[in-house]
C-alpha cells in the first residue's frame, strides 16, 4: 500500500513523516499542492490523505483506494457536505497513530517486514517520479550482484573485499532508508576493513541478516517501480 | 568566468553520481560536472594539460584502482593541483577517516547521503571562494 499525503504546512508534513517512521511497511510521498498530483502516476492501492484547505485543482478521487481529509480544526457539517467527506473519513490534525490505524489497516502476518524509510529518497526526488524510478532501477540492477559478491567474499573470508562491497551497499542502505541494518552494515564494514573478524560464523550470520533485508527491500522497490 | 569553473566528481557509485547531477540541476548550478570513477582516472585527467583545472573536486573515499586517500596524497604533493579544494563525500562516519582526510588537507568532509541544504551551503561557500581567491583568476 502506498500513501500520498498532501498538505501545504511544512510543519504538518514533518509530523506526518515522523509518524510514518513508525509505519515503515507503507511507502509514502508528500506533496504541498493538489496540482502536484497531476504529475504523479498513481499506482493501485494508493491512499490519499489531504488537508481540507489546499491550493490546486481537485484530483480524480476515483483513482485512489481511499481518500481521507485532515484539518487542524473540526469541520462544520456544511463544509463536510460541501467537500463530500464521509464521517469516518475525516481526522483532526495532528494525526495520531490510532487515526492512521483506522485509515490503513495493517496486513496481519505480512511477510514483508523490512524497515524502509523512503523519506530521504522522497526529499531527493521532490515529486519527480521518473527520477525516483531511475534511482530504484539502480538499486534493482546493482544490488543482486553486490550481494552475490559479498556472499562469495564471506565464504572465502576475504576481509578487504567484504569491506569494499559493504561500503558500496551502505550508500544504498542510507538512500533507501533501510534503517534496521544501517548500524549493522557499518559495524560489519569496519570489522572487515580492520581485519578484526574474530568469529566468522557470527559474522556470516550478521551478513545473512544484511543480505536478507536488502533482498526484502528489492522486493518492495520492485512494487514501487 | 570565475563562476563557471568545472567541478570534478570522483565517484564510482551510479546512485551517488545521479544525486550530484540532480543537485546541480536543482540548484541551477551551471558549472560543468566532470565525472571520473576512480582516483587514477581523476589524476590522469588533472595531469592532462588540455584540461582546465577544476574549481572543486568532490571525492569519494572508497573507489577501485586508486582510492580517495591515495588520490588526495598525490594531488597534495603536486604544486599546482594542491591548490584545488577537495571535499570528501563518503558514507564513513569513522573519526579516523575524517582525521585522515583533514591531515591530507581536505577542504571539507561530508557524510553521505548529503542533504541538498548542506550541498547548497557548500557550493555557495565555494562560489564565494572562487570569486575572491587567486585560483579563480
Amino acid at each position: 500500500m502506498h500513501i500520498i499525503y498532501v498538505d501545504d504546512s511544512e510543519f504538518d508534513q514533518l509530523a506526518f513523516k515522523r509518524l510514518m517512521r513508525k509505519n515503515q511497511e507503507f511507502s509514502y510521498s508528500v506533496f504541498s499542492s493538489l496540482d502536484d498530483l497531476f504529475n504523479v502516476t498513481v499506482k493501485p492501492n494508493t491512499v490519499l490523505i489531504r488537508d481540507c484547505y489546499l491550493p490546486g485543482k481537485i484530483p480524480d478521487y476515483s483513482i485512489f483506494s481511499e481518500v481521507y481529509f485532515v484539518s487542524g480544526s473540526s469541520l462544520s457539517s456544511g463544509l463536510k457536505s460541501k467537500l463530500n467527506i464521509e464521517n469516518n473519513h475525516f481526522f483532526q490534525k495532528p494525526i495520531k497513530q490510532s487515526d492512521l490505524d483506522k485509515m490503513l489497516p495493517k496486513e496481519i502476518g505480512s511477510e514483508n517486514d523490512s524497515s524502509l524509510d523512503l523519506s530521504y529518497l522522497d526529499e531527493l526526488c521532490d515529486g519527480d517520479e521518473e527520477f525516483k524510478k531511475e534511482m530504484i532501477s539502480v538499486y534493482l540492477s546493482e544490488v543482486p550482484n553486490q550481494l552475490k559478491t559479498l556472499k562469495e567474499a564471506v565464504e572465502k573470508q576475504k576481509s578487504i573485499e567484504i569491506a569494499s562491497v559493504i561500503h558500496a551497499l551502505r550508500t544504498k542502505i542510507r538512500t533507501f532508508g533501510i534503517l534496521n541494518v544501517d548500524d549493522l552494515s557499518e559495524k560489519l564494514e569496519y570489522s572487515a576493513r580492520d581485519e578484526e573478524i574474530k568469529d566468522w560464523l557470527v559474522f556470516e550470520e550478521e551478513v545473512d541478516k544484511l543480505v536478507s533485508e536488502m533482498e526484502k527491500t528489492a522486493t518492495k522497490l520492485e512494487q514501487l517501480s | 568566468m570565475k563562476d563557471q569553473k568545472s567541478v570534478l566528481l570522483l565517484e564510482d557509485s551510479e546512485l551517488e553520481i545521479k544525486k550530484v547531477e540532480r543537485a546541480f540541476d536543482k540548484l541551477g548550478f551551471e558549472n560543468n560536472l566532470i565525472i571520473k570513477v576512480n582516483g587514477k582516472e581523476g589524476l590522469d585527467w588533472l595531469r592532462d594539460n588540455k584540461n582546465p583545472l577544476p574549481g572543486l573536486i568532490l571525492l569519494d573515499l572508497n573507489m577501485p584502482v586508486m582510492d580517495g586517500f591515495e588520490f588526495l596524497e598525490k594531488i597534495k604533493d603536486d604544486s599546482v593541483l594542491k591548490r584545488i579544494p577537495v571535499v570528501i563525500m563518503t558514507t564513513s562516519k569513522h573519526p579516523s577517516d575524517k582525521l585522515k582526510g583533514f591531515e591530507r588537507q581536505a577542504a571539507g568532509y561530508m557524510v553521505k547521503p548529503v542533504r541538498y541544504s548542506d550541498f547548497l551551503d557548500m557550493l555557495s561557500t565555494l562560489k564565494h571562494y572562487w570569486e575572491t581567491s587567486e585560483l579563480a583568476d
